[in-house]
């Protein structure tokens, strides 16, 4: 057997070596923003700082009075009312009972779900086929009935995870180069005629129109939102809109950073003149925002996730020791006001950046991501709790993507290179969380 | 090149560091292409992060971070256009390392991430455990808990399980 030294030195070598079989770097791409749900830069802020303080203050409490709107940074010192804790809480049995009863399609191994819309239809994608460089794009009713979209892309594409949207005509979704994040085409399937995809944007194609560098989309009704820059590096963001039923384009906009944000059928988008500072909100579909939901949700650091009724978001505010600290809220139609799901210390070297991401909601449940390697959590709004939610395998996780029409998309990501599974169950069947 | 307040350009880091930061990628995950994506990935956080200048103080430990932990990240979000293998994609060269080293590159890819990352930082980058500790996001004494695991499971390994000098004696 080798001794901690031998095996150090081998270690040593085995690096060494086969690190200096890598002779170059890849070329700095224009980046493009990242992907809403999965945020990579937040991660790894979340690892610079030695990961989130998990302990402080996790808390969970109804009725908090929310009259102030939050800000898109942190606000200067806020006073909040004192907050229960919440209580550790496993999920019982019944949980994943309830989830693997509800598979997305049988035998429907690397469906991985972008999007459902309100009557529950799940858009979905199956990827590149490597022989056929086929790329495939799964629309699945409620009951189960998979109409297939196949998009001969080549192999190196993969899904881009920025804001896939479905409603019951349109389906938007993006696919990118898997290096070059820049290679997007940002794709639209009519769901009404024939499923014919067509291309909004192709920046693969030379002298793309609409802008060379995609950062972010949005779908509201028959109209497709998009924010792209016409060369990179620039911060100088134009703001289209694309009509679905005439092909037409139209610029709205212009400005620095622009962040869209879209819920309960308004848009608004605000400016970023530097990286921490923001310019005021312009409301550019009104749409039938509750006032409940404040237009805190506006921060670009953050999501505001919705099922199609409840609404889950989270904001950052300073606390009077100049602490900073995150909390997510949900809130549901016809409730006085938002509940305070949860709320972390961050750690000081984060700064005013989010430790972690309010990642979907689903009835009275919100899913959060915490950017550690801890998993997922579910907290359960009606009780408090406050769930891990890990996997049985080492390197396997669950994730909740989204929801819609009563039912909530559900990935098992299988241990290392294993299947991922796709479940759909109705959020009625979850079982309530109870604490220990 | 001082880091404390001067700025440079994400291109400039990129030229100066992007060789080092991929070789130290590839160590970390054991396959060129994802290589590639995450210091790509590390490019795009910092630019999402700090816009065109880069004003801080140890952009490479920055970048480290980044890259630690989105390789985490992408492990658990893995694309849907990945082939599930049984082995890693990257095939030694025959003949192109010792038989040793191919023995161990393959025992390394069997080992979970955070343990494969604890070594990297040890022994390619020659971090000290309270300097990867924050990397981890762990305590020092889980950082030892998870090399002393690591060694555990190399030793397993049945082409590391002999030829200690020791066992010569």
């Amino acid at each position: 057997m080798k001794t901690d030294t031998e095996l150090e030195a081998l270690l040593r070598e085995t690096f060494a070596g086969r690190a200096q079989t890598v002779e170059r770097a890849p070329a700095l791409a224009a980046p493009a923003k990242a992907p809403r749900r999965f945020r990579p830069w937040i991660p790894a802020l979340a690892a610079a700082a030695a990961v989130i303080v998990v302990a402080a203050s996790i808390a969970i409490a109804k009725n908090v009075d929310r009259s102030a709107p939050a800000r898109p940074s942190p606000s200067p010192t806020t006073s909040r009312p004192p907050a229960p804790t919440t209580c550790p809480a496993s999920l019982p049995a019944s949980w994943e009972a309830a989830v693997k009863h509800a598979t997305l399609v049988p035998n429907g191994a690397n469906l991985q779900p972008l999007a459902v819309s309100g009557n529950g239809t799940v858009l979905a994608v199956r990827g590149a086929n490597p022989d056929t460089e086929q790329f495939t794009v799964a629309v699945v009713t409620p009951d189960r009935h998979v109409s297939p979209v196949v998009l001969q892309l080549g192999m190196n594409i993969t899904a881009d995870g920025r804001s896939p949207a479905i409603n019951d005509r349109w389906a938007v979704f993006g696919t990118r180069n898997i290096a070059w994040t820049n290679d997007a085409i940002l794709w639209a399937i009519d769901l009404q005629h024939g499923l014919a995809a067509r291309k909004i944007l192709d920046l693969t194609e030379a002298g793309a129109t609409g802008g060379k560098t995609l950062q972010d989309w949005l779908l509201l009704g028959d109209n497709v939102y998009y924010t792209a820059s016409d060369t990179y590096p620039s911060t100088h963001y134009r703001l289209y809109r694309y009509d679905l039923r005439t092909g037409t384009r139209t610029e709205l906009a212009a400005g620095p950073r622009l962040t869209m944000h879209s819920v309960y059928g308004s848009l608004s988008y605000r400016p970023r003149p530097t990286p921490t500072t923001w310019g005021a909100q312009v409301v550019l579909v009104p749409g039938d925002m509750p006032s409940n939901v404040p237009a805190a949700v506006t921060d670009g650091m953050h999501t505001v996730v919705t099922d199609g009724t409840d609404v889950a978001w989270s904001e950052l505010t300073r606390t009077s020791t100049g602490r900073h600290v995150q909390s997510a809220y949900w809130w549901a139609p016809g409730t006085a006001a938002p509940v305070l799901a949860l709320q972390q210390r961050v750690q000081p070297e984060l700064r005013d950046q989010p430790a972690f991401e309010v990642s979907s909601v689903a009835g009275a449940f919100v899913f959060v991501n915490p950017y550690d390697a801890t998993g997922w959590r579910v907290l359960d709004t009606r009780t408090h709790a406050n769930a891990p939610w890990t996997a049985d395998e080492s390197n396997a996780a669950w994730f909740a993507w989204a929801a819609g029409g009563g039912r909530v998309a559900i990935e098992y990501s299988g241990a290392k290179f294993g299947p991922n599974t796709t479940y759909v169950p109705d959020i009625a069947s979850l079982p309530e969380l109870t604490c220990r | 090149v001082q880091w404390g307040s001067a700025v440079r350009s994400l291109a400039d880091f990129a030229g100066e560091h992007g060789l080092a930061l991929t070789r130290f990628a590839y160590v970390l995950c054991g396959d060129r292409g994802r290589a590639e994506d995450l210091v790509q990935d590390t490019y795009l956080a910092l630019y999402r992060r700090f816009g065109d200048d880069l004003p801080i103080n140890a952009p490479v430990a920055y970048a480290r971070r980044a890259i630690v932990h989105a390789n985490a990240s992408r492990s658990r979000r893995r694309s849907s256009t990945e082939t599930p293998t049984a082995e890693l994609p990257d095939v030694a060269v025959e003949g192109a390392f010792p038989d040793e080293q191919d023995a161990m590159w393959r025992a390394l890819a069997r080992l979970p991430e955070r343990q494969r990352a604890v070594l990297v930082l040890r022994y390619y980058c020659d971090l000290t455990d309270h300097e990867i500790a924050p990397l981890l996001g762990a305590t020092e004494g889980t950082v030892r808990s998870l090399a002393a695991r690591a060694f555990v499971h190399l030793r397993e390994h049945p082409e590391l399980a002999t030829n200690s000098v020791e066992d010569l004696r």
